[in-house]
């Protein structure tokens, strides 16, 4: 079976999706319905509800202006000085605080899932370990 | 999101402290006393009169596992002409510091600051800290961290607070 | 004639995204590099009609003391039965083979990257390049890290010399973490990604109803460009008993319409000296992109419509196992240290709007009366690393 291709160089560039919008609250207009009932609505890009800042978590934005405030007092040369020593670092220099002990294989699951899924970014992590040098 | 990274950028550049290598010290070396591993108490003080390499590492140091190695090298070159290494084990349980001396093993002296008391007193702010101590009792260079290179400089040190 | 036409289903594209895994998957601190290393691994996706396993071999070596370079080889060796593929065309066997360069460079409390990647296929090839930026402060209680990713995609078409497209894709990162404790630390990332370009699948179709009921099918066809944005918070804490426990959440958005978010749990346990054994739980769940439809109500219903399941609404759940066991130097010449891993990971997954498709196919349901589709996979993953 012979599939018709469209050709896709033809087709005019869609400039719909704002690259901008996303972490951001916009008025309401035309709301996205379910395509089953719609009535040939034209585009599914161009004007639907975007997800507003309520999107993230109330706790998570107190998080993770906490991280921030924390690491902005820290450089900005506040006179707060480091509370876990570099001979504390017992701990955090362990094997079990790896957030990837297994180098390669370790970070493999991250590959499986951004194949399967639609969601990708924001994996991985540096700093801890045992802060020598 | 831009936004964040010029953020980013600042922060960065505002933080981005060159380290110094090796840094030199004034005054007299704060006076203290520790166990050993062979069981014997050793006072700072006692040393009076000889160079002393005072060093502070820990099991979960992998810059410390390059250098020690290279310290027992410069303890036999140098110990007859009135020069010792001391060297801090900051492990909260010291027996993690068998392990490594097991894979490491050294000929100086060994001592052990489970309760990181001397460490405090010295103001240790990097892993590992090395201080050389002259044969007045004063501290004379500060090293922080190593680095492939840095024996060299003790050795110098080393040579230089022998002769004096 | 009867021309067979073979579904990727591994979506050679989202293969492609597989390459921007951020370098920096373990809490690195700058003031170290790497030990250097020869990492072995054996890797096997068992699930969904899928089996795909090779192997992987990535070798790092430090020049003075600033610098540590990386090489790796990567193959993936696909055999594909998967729903996609049963329902438009006949199983196929493939290989993708991924090299990629790169180096760490130290200064002080600053370590930078830089890698390069090439991904070939018989009928996709992916380069990329990776720059990141790391700096601790503070003690080394703060690590900083921004990152840049550049991606050049070029789709093209079994038995088709002429189709060929392309797609671009650009990474910003930016990591924050914190020591909070001496046994306690937590990090913040967020990550945004635009797509530009041909960024279907051009072998997948999308199907409607035609007015007799019967099923029609027609080539995807996406919009071109995706942005997305990603957050996730990790905290990790050091248990007295020689243990830890990590937790992470993540949430997505993008401008398909696509809301993901997920969290994962995971325990580390140390039994004696050389011994860890690890355990952990993760959930996924995702909502639809704007434009997928399992079954759209007629032909040409709107400009752009997809039919990927990886864009419908549904979740997956995956519980993974590891072991792994440390020799420590002395024991063998030359070798500072060796770490021999075996990891298992099981997923299900459950669709909410996507339907099994080889029902109607086989007779057995109406066009769009299918149930819905679910599958389950196994990862595993075999890993050998040699410390010299």
């Amino acid at each position: 079976m012979m599939l018709h291709w469209k050709t896709f160089l033809s087709t005019p560039r869609h400039s719909g999706l704002d690259p901008e919008s996303t972490w951001q609250a916009t008025p309401k207009t035309m709301k996205q319905g379910s395509l089953m009932a719609g009535v040939g609505r034209p585009d599914s890009g161009s004007s639907r509800e975007r997800p507003g800042s309520g999107g993230m978590p109330s706790w998570l934005k107190k998080i993770s202006v906490l991280l921030l405030t924390t690491a902005l007092l820290g450089t900005s040369g506040c006179s707060i000085k480091p509370w876990v020593k570099p001979y504390e670092r017992d701990n955090l220099a362990d094997p079990l605080m790896k957030l990837n002990r297994h180098g390669y294989a370790g970070g493999y699951m991250g590959h499986v899932y951004q194949a399967r899924e639609a969601a990708r970014g924001a994996e991985g992590g540096a700093g801890g370990g045992c802060g020598c040098n | 999101m831009k936004r964040m990274i010029q953020l980013g950028t600042l922060l960065c550049s505002m933080a981005l402290a060159l380290a110094v290598q090796a840094e030199a010290l004034e005054g007299p070396a704060p006076d203290f006393t520790l166990k050993s591993k062979d069981g014997s108490n050793l006072r700072l003080q006692d040393f009076r009169g000889e160079v002393v390499m005072l060093n502070f590492w820990a099991s979960w140091c992998g810059p410390c596992r390059q250098e020690f190695p290279l310290m027992d090298e410069i303890y036999k070159k140098y110990q007859k002409m009135g020069f010792t290494i001391l060297a801090v084990n900051v492990d909260e349980d010291s027996r993690d510091a068998n392990g490594f001396l097991d894979a490491v093993p050294v000929s100086f002296p060994i001592l052990y600051d489970p309760e990181s008391k001397i460490s405090e007193l010295y103001q240790v702010d990097a892993m590992p800290t090395t201080i050389m101590i002259d044969r007045n009792g004063n501290k004379r260079y500060l090293h922080r961290g190593y680095k492939s290179g840095y024996e060299v400089e003790y050795d110098k040190q080393v040579k230089q607070l022998v002769r004096e | 004639m009867v021309l067979e036409v073979a579904v990727v289903v591994t979506k050679a594209l989202k293969r492609a995204l597989c390459l921007f895994l951020s370098v920096a998957s373990s809490w690195v601190s700058a003031g170290t590099l790497e030990p250097d290393n020869v990492d072995l691994m054996y890797h096997k996706y068992d699930g969904g009609g899928m089996v795909i396993d090779g192997p992987s071999i990535l070798v790092r070596k430090s020049v003075g003391n600033s610098v540590s370079l990386t090489g790796h080889y990567y193959v993936d060796t696909v055999s594909a039965a998967s729903i996609d593929v049963v329902t438009n065309a006949s199983e196929y066997t493939e290989e993708r083979t991924e090299y990629s360069a790169g180096g760490d460079f130290l200064h002080d409390k600053t370590l930078m990257s830089l890698h390069f990647t090439n991904s070939t296929e018989n009928d996709f090839e992916a380069d990329s390049i990776h720059f990141q930026v790391s700096q601790d402060f503070f003690g080394d209680l703060t690590n900083l890290s921004l990152g840049y990713s550049q991606g050049w995609d070029t789709v093209m078409k079994r038995a088709n010399d002429v189709f060929r497209e392309e797609a671009d894709r650009r990474h910003y990162r930016f990591g924050l973490s914190q020591v909070l404790t001496k046994s306690w630390i937590m990090g913040l990332n967020f990550e945004h990604i635009t797509d530009e370009g041909f960024l279907e699948n051009p072998y997948r179709v999308h199907r409607f109803l035609n007015p007799d009921g019967s099923e029609g099918t027609a080539p995807e066809d996406y919009p071109e460009t995706r942005t997305s944005n990603a957050v996730s918070l990790r905290t990790q804490h050091y248990l007295p008993y020689r243990a830890s426990v990590m937790a992470e959440y993540r949430l997505f958005r993008d401008t398909w319409g696509i809301k993901a978010s997920n969290w994962q749990l995971k325990y580390a346990h140390a039994v004696g000296e050389s011994i860890i054994v690890e355990a952990n739980v993760r959930h996924y769940e995702q909502t639809k992109a704007d434009f997928y439809a399992d079954l759209f109500p007629r032909a040409n219903f709107q400009t752009h419509m997809g039919r990927d399941k990886e864009l419908a609404t549904y979740s997956n759940n995956s519980y993974g196992l590891g072991l792994s066991y440390e020799v420590k130097r002395g024991v063998i010449p030359l070798v500072d240290r060796l770490q021999l891993g075996l990891l298992v990971d099981f997923m299900q997954f459950d669709f909410d709007d996507y339907r099994d498709r080889r029902q109607s196919k086989a007779g057995s349901a109406a066009v769009g009366q299918e149930s819905m589709y679910s599958f389950d996979a196994t990862v595993t993953r075999l890993s050998l690393i040699v410390e010299y």
